[in-house]
């Protein structure tokens, strides 16, 4: 990326609260498996619909 | 980003062809509405990003790129509608040509087509911000905070903030909707289980005193604890050696008969009758006005859209969207029914206490069934038809629509039908005529009822149990990610409030300089309050006038720019906005945009000349950066205050013997021009709050600063000993007087029949000649090298020279001062 725009450029700021975000998780014991399907929905793939964020959230196996 | 040196448009919106130098430097766009001022915004909107923001969104259907961006007559050749800019990255030290047509609008050609040209491009093509109009302007001060954080948002490229939010909340709201049918559930299988246990209160305790009482009947070993997998019978087969055959458990037959009876005493109880008459009048209310029984359909239908909105497909139709573009849609039509869902969530919440009753009713049934058939009672196949009604009926119920069918299910719901309490009755007969089990039988049917119905219970609990930790998760996850991005918004909107406030300060230092705002960032939403010369806080329209709204939308978005480009922030369109700037301000903003924002080219629009004016006095822009629209007509789009096309067109007129047009022409155009030779000569001309300035108050007083600047460069001239040039001055001065002379003008207010007003009456051969003197006149207020207007430098202060750009003319005004 130009060096020009790599400050303040936009993503970064919406990135900054996912890291963050997903920091906070983990600090509160949230699953390992589901920050990490967090992580790579809304860092890597950057997808941010309904459907992938609830199956990421819910798709653990609640009777272990 | 880019600075754009240049931009030539062919067949795009209003526009047949033009070409405009802006040559990387700020440049404004004069006209009167409907000069086609905006087809410039929008053409080089297009060249950089492939669209045009005012083609696209609310209020433009039927409106596309493709088939209304070109000329219109042009509509079907869209590869003749193009623009090419030609710009210049600063970053990579490079000029780059983009030539784009409405037919491959998402294909331009762009060269050269580096890489991190490429790279830079997109980055701008993903920054439609650029352009800023009032519209958006007033979006920033005026709207309601949520709206507000939109905006902004949506600046800053934030959305996917909101949207991780809204979805994340959406979660948690659904994951704890679904708990309370769970919950009702629970409550429902723990009143049958402690039927079938004979004790009021569930406890392991009361349990297992209850169940190790039958099983010391039995001479089985006593259950010490109540473990997740106990069984309450264990032993129970193993003991007695047989298997039994299926019977009919008296006691607990009895209780569940007796209950069955309560809850038909419930159903048809007064209240619930009342409650029932209550709900369907309301639901017949609904249904008797098209436009709420339609609008809840409608609702139904565009929440499910919404929920099954999961790709780049319309669920409905297959048509391909934008997602985010098509749950804004559907968001903005659900708008319209919030009063409607408003009242469906009020009869909804009446209905719930009828569908758990029934719930309890059905099992009830079911148990009751249940002994039928093992009595074989013949009239027990009434239960299981009418239980299923029953269950329709509450299914429909739960469904709420249609309301008809809901209406329907209500009527007669309270009313027990005469063969189902008979049946109930033949049941209770024989289950009353069993003989009294023995107390070793009745505790072996005791264990097995009360077995089946604690492993229910466990199920039913697992499952609460789990949705309670979905629940408590996704709440969690929820609120976590509202209060980091609150956090991190907080810091930004922090900084951005103190750009602001300090721009805003610039511009109104002499009234406001202690100004101070607060942007307050909450979750979906944004508060700006603005103090009020020390007053307090207040949303910025409770107080400041419209010119300081103008103002402060400008400044909060030249902020957020800043914020979001930093350094990179080069290039800004914006489009009248700061039209109810008053004059003093105007400077002061001219001023804003020339001192804090040196690094940044400004495309400006405006429809008034005097804006136009400042912003050349204050440098915001050079003389020659800006081009001036007169009109406009279809035929040949925006015709700017071009001589050559001037002189040509009264002559068509002329001898088209169209004399009054070819003498408002002239009008207009002297007016124009007499203005800005005005303006450069720095003449003195009586004020007009209005502006309104006549041909007569104008060319005049043009006329005489001409002359006395001639005579003041002559005797300038002298006192350096400068001969030549002395002569030089006085015989340009003695030409001026002889086509002045010709013009008449000087006699327009002792005479009033050569006055200009007369133009019109004139015939063609006695109008030709007063043209040509006209064409004299004001080509001698020109350079005819350079063809820019003779001017004074400096703009203000102590005049210097009277010169044009190539210096042709080049007069110094100040006399040498005589020695002490």
């Amino acid at each position: 990326m130009n060096k020009e725009y790599s400050q303040n450029a936009s993503s970064e700021v919406s990135d900054t609260i996912v890291e963050e975000f997903l920091k906070q998780l983990a600090d509160a014991k949230i699953s390992e498996n589901i920050i990490n399907q967090l992580r790579k929905l809304l860092l890597e793939e950057r997808n941010f619909t309904e459907s992938a964020i609830k199956t990421a959230l819910l798709s653990e196996d609640q009777t272990q | 980003m880019i600075k754009v040196d240049s931009l030539t448009i062919k067949e795009f919106r209003g526009i047949r062809d033009l070409t405009l130098n802006l040559k990387g430097a700020n440049f404004a766009v004069c006209g009167h509405n409907g000069t086609g001022k905006s087809g410039i915004v929008d053409a080089i909107e297009f060249a950089l990003t492939g669209n045009i923001s005012r083609l696209v969104g609310k209020g433009t259907g039927g409106i596309s790129l493709k088939e209304h961006a070109p000329h219109v007559d042009s509509r079907n050749r869209p590869d003749k509608a193009r623009v090419i800019l030609t710009v210049f990255v600063p970053s990579l030290k490079k000029n780059v040509i983009i030539d784009r047509n409405v037919k491959d609008a998402n294909s331009p050609i762009i060269t050269p087509s580096d890489k991190d040209v490429l790279e830079v491009l997109n980055h701008v093509s993903l920054h439609p911000e650029f352009v800023l109009s009032r519209r958006e302007l007033i979006l920033y001060v005026l709207s309601t905070p949520g709206d507000r954080a939109k905006q902004v948002q949506v600046l800053l490229r934030l959305e996917q903030v909101e949207d991780i939010r809204t979805i994340l909340q959406k979660i948690s709201n659904l994951c704890k909707k679904e708990l309370t049918p769970l919950k009702q559930e629970k409550t429902q299988v723990q009143e049958q289980l402690l039927r079938a246990l004979e004790i009021s209160q569930l406890s392991s305790e009361k349990l297992l005193e209850a169940v190790n009482a039958r099983r010391l009947l039995l001479k089985l070993n006593p259950i010490e604890t109540l473990a997740a997998n106990t069984s309450l019978k264990d032993g129970l087969i193993v003991a007695s050696g047989v298997v039994h055959k299926q019977t009919i458990p008296k006691i607990q037959a009895v209780a569940d008969i007796k209950k069955v009876n309560e809850l038909i005493r419930d159903i048809s109880s007064s209240n619930t009758v009342s409650l029932c008459e209550e709900i369907i009048k309301e639901l017949t209310v609904f249904n008797s006005d098209p436009m709420v029984s339609k609008g809840v359909e409608k609702e139904q239908f565009l929440q499910s859209a919404l929920t099954l909105i999961d790709g780049e497909v319309c669920p409905v139709c297959d048509t391909t969207w934008n997602p985010d573009d098509l749950k804004k849609l559907i968001t903005e039509k659900l708008k319209h029914f919030e009063e409607i869902t408003k009242k469906r969530g009020i009869v909804e919440k009446k209905l719930e206490p009828i569908i758990a009753l029934l719930m309890q009713f059905q099992d009830m049934l079911s148990s009751i069934h249940k002994y039928g058939i093992l009595a074989i009672i013949p009239s027990i196949q009434y239960i299981q038809t009418f239980n299923s009604s029953i269950e329709f009926k509450r299914q429909q119920l739960e469904s709420f629509l249609p309301l008809l069918k809901s209406i329907t299910a209500l009527q007669n719901i309270t009313v027990v039908p005469e063969e189902i309490l008979c049946a109930i009755t033949d049941v209770e007969k024989y289950v009353v005529a069993i003989p009294d089990p023995t107390k070793q039988d009745a505790a072996r049917d005791y264990l097995t009822i009360c077995q089946e119905r604690l492993e229910t219970y466990r199920s039913v609990s697992l499952r609460l149990k789990q949705a309670d930790e979905k629940a408590t998760l996704t709440l969690k996850i929820y609120e976590t990610y509202a209060q980091v991005s609150t956090k991190v918004l907080d810091s930004v909107y922090k900084k951005v409030e103190k750009d602001f406030s300090s721009l805003y300060r610039c511009i109104n230092s002499k009234d406001e300089e202690k100004f101070e705002a607060h942007l307050t960032p909450s979750i979906g939403k944004l508060g700006f309050d603005v103090d009020f010369y020390g007053r307090g806080f207040f949303p910025p329209g409770a107080y400041h006038s419209e010119g300081h709204q103008d103002s402060m939308g400008l400044c909060l978005y030249l902020a957020l720019m800043k914020y979001l480009l930093g350094n990179a922030f080069k290039f800004a369109v914006l489009d009248d906005v700061l039209m109810s700037i008053d004059t003093g301000h105007r400077r002061e903003v001219c001023n804003l945009l020339k001192t804090q924002f040196p690094e940044t080219q400004f495309i400006l629009t405006t429809h008034d000349d005097v804006w136009l004016r400042h912003m050349k006095t204050v440098g915001l822009i050079s003389q020659e950066a800006s081009i001036h629209f007169r009109k406009w007509n279809v035929d040949q789009g925006p015709t700017e205050w071009d001589q050559r096309d001037i002189w040509k067109e009264i002559e068509d007129e002329i001898q088209k013997n169209e004399i009054h047009a070819a003498s408002a022409l002239l009008r207009y155009f002297m007016e124009y021009i007499s203005s800005e030779i005005c303006h450069r000569l720095r003449a003195r001309v009586e004020f007009r709050a209005d502006n309104q300035f006549q041909l007569g108050d104008l060319l005049p007083r043009a006329i005489s600063q001409f002359r006395e600047l001639l005579c003041e460069a002559e005797d300038s001239a002298r006192s350096w000993g400068k001969k030549d040039e002395a002569e030089a001055l006085a015989k340009r001065r003695s030409e001026f007087s002889s086509i002045v002379g010709q013009s008449n003008v000087e006699n327009w207010q002792i005479n009033p029949a050569v006055h200009y007003n007369e133009w019109v009456n004139l015939c063609k051969e006695d109008f030709a000649p007063v043209v040509e003197v006209q064409r004299k006149l004001v080509e001698s207020l020109f350079c005819p090298k350079c063809k820019t207007f003779f001017h004074v430098i400096p703009e203000r202060g102590q005049r210097e020279a009277i010169k044009c750009n190539c210096a042709s003319l080049n007069a110094n005004l100040q006399k040498k001062k005589p020695k002490k």
